[in-house]
């Protein structure tokens, strides 16, 4: 059985089941895999559906990145030096352990209602795990190496890009993987507690409805755009980072 | 090449571990520098190779650069092997492989260093080492941890780049006869703070191996004469 064989066969035999009882005990609070993407198809093509998740799609690559970026610099920082580490650690601990949810709300309530609120609510949250990650790899760069460009006269900037990036790119693929799905959760939050479109807050109009079947396919919609980000991004980037692997 | 040291002392260290030591490379001579692990000697390389800084002295350095072999190949297990020699020529793969098949290793281009074994990994890192063809060649101990073969099959391809280019080669070593068999003249370093105890010129034919008489008599006349040579000191009488 072929890889994608096997995935595929876990996820249809999860359906399979979930249809099976739904059609047994026809449960009031459950609308079964059918019923869900027939709302999902009709979401869809009302143009509903791509509308909420292209803001939200926006959104989390927007305020992914940035993370990503600050995450990689202040990571740098505090792995490069030891001064920078023990006098930011302390701040990166608390940063790392303020609940997502007071992050948001004050953002909101300091800045309004407004993307910029969403940017800097998700980008504190995500920050400091990415500057962890960053700073593990920092120090897990090999001296040794970069001693290679120097002894044979490389200049300072193909240094950083031919032999010290490449030894981080295994933590940029972490904290993607990491950083995405998280950014994913906390963004939706954010829609729900203040935005007036977006996937978090349309599932809010779903809540206050008790409209469980459009909770379900906009669910869907969101599982398979992972999938889809999972196959078309994540698996080539790695693949690409770990073939000279043994 | 001149490296005109007056002290070296490491931060912290409270006396200094190398001192007073003038040292001339210049093209076609094959020096080795032996002595007791400890002494200073990958110290002194690298500070011949501008990898540090931080002593008192002068060195004047030729254009061109150095080569370096390192204790360990250190290549970069991301890049197959043509591209590790070819990062030191501005990516140019031609001359990478041209390099590469200077040490036989024509088929092994496209592999990366975990697939290559030890010996192999140290000739691609050889020629690294040559493929600027540089005035001067520092190899820190590039033979330990090989086997017996690959040992003297990375010594054969030395001697041929060394015969035909004719660069300076600085050979640091702690094992007596290959340094004799290899090098036109020894210096020994040792005591605290270390410098040059002994400089012995060698006029032994070529080619010569660990195992010829002539090798192994230069041996034993040597440690008869300076018995604690090795272990850095010169007690000895002649």
């Amino acid at each position: 059985m072929s890889p994608g064989m096997a995935r595929l066969g876990s996820i249809l035999a999860f359906f399979f089941c979930w249809q099976a009882v739904v059609w047994i005990f026809a449960p009031e609070l459950l609308p079964g895999p059918i019923a869900v993407s027939e709302r999902l198809i009709s979401q869809w093509r009302s143009g509903e559906l791509p509308g909420h998740l292209l803001v939200t799609l926006a959104r989390v690559f927007g305020s992914f990145l940035i993370a990503m970026f600050i995450g990689f610099l202040v990571g740098m920082l505090m792995g490069g030096s030891r001064r920078a580490d023990l006098a930011l650690d302390g701040l990166l601990t608390i940063f790392l352990n303020i609940p997502a949810l007071v992050v948001i709300i004050l953002c909101f309530l300091w800045f309004g209602l407004n993307e910029g609120a969403v940017v800097i609510a998700v980008v504190l949250n995500k920050a400091p795990t990415m500057t962890v990650i960053f700073r593990e790899g920092v120090r897990a760069v090999d001296k040794d190496l970069l001693e290679v460009g120097e002894v044979y006269g490389l200049s300072r900037g193909r240094r950083f890009f031919a032999l010290y990036l490449p030894q981080l790119y295994p933590y940029f693929l972490a904290a993607a993987r990491s950083g995405l799905a998280l950014v994913w959760k906390i963004v939706l939050v954010v829609e729900l507690l203040g935005c007036s479109d977006g996937l978090g807050f349309q599932l809010g109009v779903f809540f206050q409805y008790f409209d469980i079947t459009g909770i379900l396919s906009y669910t869907f919609a969101f599982v398979l755009l992972i999938l889809l980000i999972e196959a078309v991004i994540m698996r080539p980037w790695e693949r690409a980072v770990t073939r000279w692997r043994p | 090449m001149h490296l005109q040291l007056v002290a070296k002392r490491f931060p912290g260290a409270d006396q200094d571990t190398l001192a007073e030591i003038d040292l001339s490379l210049s093209t076609g001579s094959f020096l080795a520098l032996l002595g007791p692990s400890g002494v200073g000697k990958t110290t002194l390389l690298r500070i011949l190779a501008g990898l540090d800084t931080e002593y008192r002295g002068e060195c004047t350095r030729v254009s061109g650069g150095v080569g370096y072999l390192f204790q360990e190949p250190r290549l970069m297990p991301w890049l197959s092997a043509e591209e590790n020699v070819a990062l030191v020529v501005n990516g140019d793969r031609h001359r990478a492989r041209e390099a590469l098949a200077a040490v036989q290793l024509v088929d092994a281009i496209r592999f990366y260093p975990h697939q290559l074994s030890g010996g192999m990994q140290r000739r691609v890192a050889l020629a690294r080492a040559i493929v600027s063809e540089p005035k001067v060649l520092l190899l820190d101990e590039p033979f330990v941890s090989l086997d017996q073969p690959g040992a003297q099959q990375l010594q054969a391809l030395l001697l041929e780049y060394w015969q035909r280019e004719r660069p300076c080669i600085l050979l640091v070593s702690h094992n007596l006869l290959e340094a004799i068999s290899l090098a036109d003249e020894l210096l020994f370093l040792g005591g605290s703070p270390a410098s040059v105890i002994h400089r012995q010129p060698l006029g032994l034919e070529r080619p010569r191996g660990v195992t010829d008489a002539a090798v192994i008599a230069e041996r034993d006349k040597l440690l008869a004469s300076y018995p604690q040579l090795l272990s850095g000191g010169l007690s000895g009488v002649d």
